[in-house]
């Protein structure tokens, strides 16, 4: 059983398109995410937050501090009851991958002053953490067909 | 009735909240759908190998996007540009005026810089 992650020539890492539903939708809406082993949990970064229309307002801040690269710690939103859809790999069927998961970050855009010009932000993909990714014991990183297989 | 098979793992997750004073252990789960039973798997499924195939498309023809579109945020669907603004909050409330769902479009900023991370 595996997931495979796409690896363009453009960029080393790998991504992966997924579906999540949660507390404030309930159909399925479809993100490409970054395979991201240096985040604890999956998050959602500006572009997704503000595509997804996810309203940050009803959130609450993480209690512990999260600390990115250059030490400053961050509270992210937590977005509560996610239901995380990957597709699989098995060969055979079109089969799906369901991650119920407790909570993940968000990660707002900047709010829009409309008095102001607004801050523009580099789209990035959204980070599929290692709350998703530790229960995969094996990964093969194939650069030359562009995959990254995800066992389990 | 395609017959389904549900397999349950539970996945020891590391998310520590404190609540009340006292840390708690949440527990993600992993279920495994060998088949898409309903209707909106089904169309979710469909979604997103054509998401892929339109990521695919956007790093194929990265060099005519350069020519076309260099420095903004361009809309991929169906493999066809369906909308490019240098402003992304612009473009995405374009989508949903057009009646596009945002979430079944491709979405890159061209440039000739590729982006580097720094996670």
């Amino acid at each position: 059983m595996q997931i495979i992650a796409d690896i363009y020539p453009t960029s080393p890492h790998a991504k992966i398109i997924g579906s999540l539903k949660c507390s404030q939708f309930s159909d399925l809406r479809t993100l490409e995410f970054v395979v991201d082993s240096g985040a604890t949990f999956t998050t959602l970064l500006p572009y997704h937050v503000l595509s997804l229309g996810i309203d940050c307002s009803d959130l609450s801040r993480t209690t512990r501090p999260c600390y990115s690269a250059n030490g400053d710690p961050m509270y992210p939103y937590e977005l509560p009851k996610v239901e995380l859809h990957l597709d699989k790999n098995d060969g055979k069927t079109n089969g799906v991958e369901i991650f119920v998961l407790p909570l993940i970050h968000c990660m707002p855009p900047p709010p829009r002053d409309p008095q102001q010009e607004p801050q523009q932000f580099r789209i990035t993909n959204s980070l599929l953490g290692m709350d998703v990714l530790k229960i995969f014991k094996n990964w093969i990183w194939d650069f030359e067909n562009g995959q990254l297989h995800l066992n389990l | 009735m395609p017959k389904t098979r549900l397999k349950l793992k539970y996945n020891k997750c590391s998310n520590l909240r404190t609540k009340g004073g006292k840390e708690k252990r949440y527990l993600s789960l992993l279920v495994e759908k060998s088949r898409l039973t309903s209707a909106t798997e089904r169309v979710s499924f469909e979604r997103r190998q054509n998401l892929r195939a339109d990521y695919r498309w956007i790093s194929t023809e990265k060099k005519k996007l350069l020519k076309k579109y260099l420095n903004k945020y361009v809309a991929v669907k169906n493999g066809e540009v369906v909308l490019a603004d240098s402003d992304v909050y612009n473009l995405v409330s374009e989508l949903r005026e057009k009646g596009v769902e945002v979430d079944s479009v491709a979405v890159e900023f061209v440039s000739k810089h590729p982006c580097c991370f720094l996670l």
